[in-house]
């Protein structure tokens, strides 16, 4: 099956599912082009650098999913069918019935090339010559350590996201709304979610209240929208790290934990990041901008994507970028990458592929 | 007027340092059996104590404005706080020392300072007494360091108490940091071959270790039993406790009866005790357990599921009100656990602290 019978393929499952990001075909096309350079490289060789190239896909694909988000076991599977590969998917109970559902509305030649299990499938594993890893980084360590180096290894380790205000000199209600929709998505569990809100140490404390207050009631008015079930393990989260910052003499705006989208913000002068417990819970973080290298410390290498309020310094792109940060965006926009960003600061599908180069004159190749 | 309040204060704080008083405060908690009416008195003399001068504490009374119409309503440190601050009413200077946090899923570790060790000892034992484990009456094992090899562990601490006060040799198994199981063996076998009873205490974990690397099973003398304690958190085999205590009990030829579980935890003096593997947790008098819906704060009734928060009388010098992430079932005389907090699965792709703790151990 070549390249573009599939991508006609998958356009009604992209429009079907828009959670995966890409709009149809289109879309599908671009990133080919974009990442292999031509639409037809796992098809055919092309002309490269004086020579020919063609983009070999794996035979199979063996992807272990992580246990909540299932858009990302989507796009796993959706990239593994554009190049072209058979699939094995480690699928985690609470992820199981969405991605059934995805399987069951595949075009019946692409269906074939997904099979799912539910635990460590050792055969399955073994036949394959990639393997895609979505999880926590102990997961990532131990399937990096059961891998060959002869076989493909992409690992997706857990990340986190900020957001970077700065200075504040006026209370921003608009940017503030876009803020408090990227915290609200899907939980604040993804790694595109951010866990703070960066202010210039500076900023007078009376603006700062203000725009707590702002936000907390911006984070109120999205209470209502349709949640996650919360347990009460993730309950006693939440209460714990509330009580945490009263101790520690933080200022809490909090909602009641009987509501169905608890939310809670916190301000505290912090000499290094600390994550939040997911679940509408965030830190405005006042940091000395001279002292942000040492704050970032802890998750260097282990940033995603900075969402900007309004605007930011150069120095500070420069010091986010040194610290591993691999996407800047506005707010509102965090948890919406383009369908051509590189995941984890990678090419999505050339990460896939290898390459095979032709570099004899005097003999065409076919492939 | 503000000279009169500190040196109140200062009156307050001395009381609870004087050893005379720490005596006296040792013999209300062990009245409180008798005495139980006893308990909220107590519950509030602590309290007012401690919200003045451990200043964490301090801090998180002052954000919660009402009155204290009962015991229940005592506010609770969440456990974590101990890794985040120093909860003690007094200068770390003037403490006799600390037990550590085992830090197993974070790495970091929490302290819990104290005076002197007496409180402590004196309610460890008579915990024990209060929940019939029979430990003078046995050959005492522990599967653990002793706290020459571990000073800040307070489960190590615990059972030097209880071998200093047992009339017969006690042995601490872990050494150099290696559990001793073939030694162990031997001294057991010849105290079995004695018909001398035995008690073997130690985590869920040094028992499980103990079975796989010593599958012959055993027939200790009745009147022996097993204590275990501290789950298996972070250890990458964990069992169902049903199937564990069954393991146990076949493998030490005693009736699942005479196996106690203990649950404790750095941050507390006191401990809960249950028996056999059905066993509801019960607690000394001096201490109290809620079993707590997070979503109101309130108690939840017989049967429902909620957060265990401790008050601990014998917690004297650090907060005596405890918020755990453990969950618990409340039952009509105490509680049955259900798992310890960190067992809970991570969910989603976002960064934990756990994680950085990971990766700061492994990559740096």
């Amino acid at each position: 099956m070549q390249t573009l019978e599939r991508i006609e393929m998958l356009d009604a499952i992209c429009k079907l599912f828009p959670e995966i990001g890409f709009r149809g075909k289109e879309d599908l096309i671009r990133l080919v082009e974009l990442e292999l350079k031509s639409l037809t490289a796992l098809d055919d060789f092309f002309d490269y650098g004086g020579a020919k190239t063609k983009a070999i896909a794996p035979r199979q694909i063996y992807h272990v999913l992580a246990a909540n988000l299932y858009v990302a076991g989507f796009q796993s599977v959706l990239l593994g069918l554009l190049v072209g590969s058979f699939n094995v998917v480690q699928c985690p109970q609470p992820v199981t019935e969405p991605l059934l559902r995805f399987i069951s509305l595949l075009p019946k030649k692409l269906k074939n090339q997904v099979k799912l299990c539910f635990e460590f499938n050792q055969e399955a594993f073994e036949q394959s010559d990639c393997i895609v890893v979505f999880g926590g980084n102990r997961t990532i360590e131990h399937f990096k350590a059961l891998t060959p180096s002869d076989k493909r290894f992409v690992g997706h380790g857990h990340k986190v996201s900020l957001i970077w205000v700065g200075t504040i000199e006026n209370i921003n209600r608009e940017k503030i709304t876009l803020s408090a929709k990227d915290i609200s998505l899907f939980n604040q569990l993804g790694c595109l979610s951010p866990q703070s809100m960066l202010i210039e140490e500076n900023t007078p404390s009376t603006i700062i209240l203000s725009f707590c207050e702002a936000l907390a009631e911006s984070l109120s008015k999205r209470s209502s929208e349709k949640g996650f079930d919360i347990n009460i393990e993730e309950l006693a989260a939440i209460k714990q790290l509330r009580d945490c910052a009263k101790a520690l003499g933080w200022t809490v705006w909090e909602s009641s934990l009987t509501e169905i989208n608890p939310w809670t913000v916190i301000h505290r002068r912090s000499n290094s990041f600390e994550p939040t417990c997911g679940y509408r819970t965030i830190y405005v973080d006042s940091v000395d901008k001279t002292k942000l290298k040492e704050w970032l410390k802890p998750i260097q290498g282990m940033i995603s994507t900075v969402g900007v309020f309004e605007t930011i310094p150069d120095d500070i792109v420069r010091l986010f970028i040194n610290a591993g940060v691999t996407r800047f965006c506005s707010v509102g926009e965090m948890q919406q990458p383009s369908a051509f960003w590189h995941h984890d600061g990678r090419n999505r599908i050339e990460d896939l592929v290898r390459w095979v180069d032709w570099e004899i004159q005097n003999q065409d190749v076919k492939s | 007027m503000i000279k009169r309040k500190e040196k109140a204060m200062e009156g307050q704080r001395s009381f609870f340092q004087d050893p005379a008083n720490r005596q006296w405060w040792i013999d209300q908690l062990l009245s409180l059996r008798e005495n139980p009416q006893n308990f909220e008195s107590l519950v509030f003399r602590l309290y007012d104590f401690q919200r003045k001068h451990c200043p964490a504490y301090k801090t998180l009374t002052e954000t919660i404005a009402n009155r204290l119409s009962s015991w229940k309503e005592i506010p609770a440190i969440p456990q974590e706080l101990f890794k985040k601050e120093t909860i003690f009413c007094y200068t770390i200077e003037q403490a006799a020392g600390h037990y550590l946090t085992s830090g197993t899923t974070s790495g970091i570790q929490g302290r819990h300072y104290f005076l002197d060790p007496l409180i402590y000892k004196a309610v460890s034992l008579q915990g024990a007494n209060e929940a019939a484990i029979p430990i003078h009456r046995a050959c005492l094992h522990f599967l653990t360091e002793s706290p020459n090899e571990n000073p800040h562990s307070s489960l190590s601490a615990m059972f030097s108490f209880w071998a200093e006060s047992n009339p017969f040799p006690s042995y601490f198994w872990i050494q150099n940091k290696t559990f001793c199981i073939d030694p162990f063996i031997q001294k057991l076998n010849l105290d079995i071959s004695a018909g001398r009873n035995v008690g073997i205490c130690g985590t869920a974990f040094s028992f499980v270790l103990l079975m796989e690397k010593h599958p012959k099973s055993l027939s200790l003398p009745q009147g022996s039993f097993i204590l275990e304690t501290g789950g298996m958190k972070g250890k990458h085999k964990e069992i169902d406790k049903k199937e564990f205590y069954q393991k146990l009990s076949s493998y030490f030829g005693i009736t699942q009866d005479c196996i106690f579980s203990e649950y404790g935890m750095t941050e507390l003096s006191s401990q809960a005790y249950s028996k056999g593997t059905d066993g509801t947790f019960l607690v000394p008098p001096w201490a109290k357990v809620l079993v707590i819906d997070p979503r109101t704060e309130k108690e939840c009734q017989v049967g429902q599921k909620g957060l265990v928060r401790w008050i601990d009388l014998a917690n004297v010098d650090s907060v005596l009100c405890i918020q755990t992430l453990d969950i618990a079932i409340k039952t009509q005389e105490g509680f049955y656990l259900i798992g310890r907090s960190n067992h809970a699965p991570p969910r989603g792709c976002s960064l934990s602290i756990e994680e950085i703790a990971f990766f700061e151990n492994t990559h740096r």
